[in-house]
């Protein structure tokens, strides 16, 4: 797993607020070269959470990183340095085997041959119900359009996300 | 759909087995201790309640579904290639086309859908994309050289995230698609974080449709496109609650070899996107388009080649194979249908 993935991860476990970015717990790092594209990166550079990236990289052993994320002047002229260092924690760290780990609740999401796995446990799964006004107002789960349509006059709220 | 030279499923529903997944409409009754849900049962016009054990059959769905394409995603790419699903053709095209021929057509079925979208007059915004059920990742990579972008694919499968990683830095793409073993109805990503999200005959397998609709949407960014490409079954008539017995009882078969958990109808996943206010919402039936698909999978596995596949891969793929028919005879008498569903979120 590289950087730029991390980057995007987050913990969808129900209840959880603060979910990203994911702690790196690091068994095993593997650097991997990758052909240097600056106009990708320039493109990319927008989208990415800096300070994520930072406190990743770190995990991973590279400390170069600015603490701060540099200004656009910096991104679009012509030397690269910056680039580079970003270029390489960005895309060039392998997580091979280690875990991902929930900010909030310390769950572990295992990091095996470079891919992580992130499917929760049926008790960390979030539900989607309607409260059935018929039933003292019960929790009914909605499963699919058609019981959407069954349930629409004997329900109220039909987006509620319930422990 | 990964559909694969033989698209099987386990022969029955593991353990807790469970009538009522293979009806349109169900009801599900949350029974969760430790909130102390009641648990009774509700049962309303052709629908099926059912008890809790359905929620582990879900789990037990989604380790099926990973099992399924970890033994066969090998055996698909040596014939098929890496793209997972049907090639969109002109239709009442009688020629027989080559291999090469139906690659192209899987190229194609990327490309119609983009336009279909209108995706293609808006390259220069697309930055990231998340592939939802990338099978070995034959969408994401092209989607990604394609725009430049970066893109994201899950699956239940860790053998075809190897692969889908594996290909992808074989074709030096490795710094713009990345895969993960990640389920669809909870994907592990921030709300609104992908400009394109696209869901290629993956809708199929999600026992769910209302919460695999709901993190499509979830995670797209504002002014994204939704994308969702997949199997359904006609239409209902005003008036008409549900499939006629005849119908039903076809799905029921093919669910049972493809390990496929329910159906829905086209309009079925409209109104699901209308009732969570997406915008531009279009659908089309490419029923004709795909046509040609079935017949030319049944004629690979009917090559040398792909007999002695089969044979090797096992009990599932052949049984899977011998129910191909079926998905042919539902196209036929117009019960199945190939749908394509996309919408764009408000800003």
């Amino acid at each position: 797993m590289r950087l730029i993935t991390h980057n995007m991860l987050s913990c969808n476990i129900k209840g959880v607020t603060n979910g990203f970015p994911l702690k790196i717990e690091a068994e095993k790092v593997v650097e991997k070269e990758v052909d240097f594209n600056p106009d990708f990166l320039r493109h990319m550079f927008a989208k990415i959470e800096w300070k994520a990236l930072v406190e990743a990289a770190r995990s991973m052993g590279y400390a170069e990183l600015p603490e701060d994320s540099p200004d656009a002047t910096v991104i679009e002229s012509a030397d690269e340095t910056f680039l580079r260092k970003l270029h390489h924690a960005l895309l060039e760290l392998h997580l091979e085997e280690g875990a991902l780990v929930c900010p909030e609740t310390g769950r572990k999401f295992p990091v095996n041959k470079g891919i992580p796995n992130m499917l929760l446990h049926e008790d960390e799964v979030k539900q989607t119900v309607c409260i059935d006004l018929r039933k003292g107002n019960e929790p009914t789960r909605i499963r699919s359009p058609k019981d959407r349509v069954l349930m629409q006059d004997v329900c109220i709220d039909l987006s509620l996300q319930v422990p | 759909m990964k559909a694969t030279l033989a698209p099987s499923s386990l022969i029955s529903l593991p353990r807790h087995k469970v009538s009522s997944l293979r009806s349109p409409s169900l009801l599900l009754q949350s029974q969760r201790p430790s909130s102390g849900l009641m648990t009774t049962t509700t049962a309303s016009r052709g629908s099926v309640a059912v008890t809790a054990a359905a929620t582990s059959s879900v789990e037990a769905l989604r380790e099926g579904i990973a099992e399924f394409y970890n033994e066969t995603s090998g055996l698909w790419e040596e014939i098929w290639g890496d793209h997972m699903h049907h090639g969109f053709y002109d239709p009442d095209s009688s020629v027989q086309l080559s291999d090469s021929g139906h690659r192209e057509a899987q190229i194609r079925m990327i490309e119609e859908s983009l336009r279909f979208a209108g995706v293609t007059e808006e390259e220069k915004k697309i930055k990231r994309v998340v592939d939802v059920g990338c099978g070995i990742g034959g969408s994401s990579r092209y989607i990604a050289s394609k725009f430049g972008a970066e893109c994201i694919g899950i699956t239940l499968s860790p053998v075809q995230a190897k692969r889908a990683n594996d290909l992808a830095a074989a074709q030096s793409l490795s710094h713009k698609v990345s895969f993960q073993v990640a389920d669809a109805l909870e994907q592990p990503f921030e709300d609104g974080i992908f400009d394109l999200v696209w869901s290629m005959e993956s809708g199929e397998h999600m026992p769910d449709k209302a919460k695999f609709v709901k993190e499509l949407v979830r995670v797209a960014a504002p002014g994204g496109r939704i994308i969702i490409v997949t199997w359904c079954h006609r239409n209902l008539s005003p008036g008409e609650e549900a499939l006629q017995p005849w119908e039903q009882n076809l799905l029921d078969r093919i669910c049972k070899t493809f390990y496929l958990p329910a159906w829905c109808s086209t309009s079925d996943y409209v109104d699901l996107l209308q009732s969570l206010s997406l915008q531009d919402i279009k659908c089309a039936d490419w029923s004709e388009n795909v046509a040609p698909f079935w017949p030319a999978v049944i004629r690979t596995a009917l090559t040398w080649k792909g007999l002695v596949s089969l044979l090797r891969s096992g009990m599932k793929s052949i049984k899977g194979a011998l129910t191909m028919p079926l998905m042919i005879e539902g196209y036929k008498k117009g019960v199945i249908k190939f749908g394509i569903i996309t919408c764009q979120k408000p800003l």
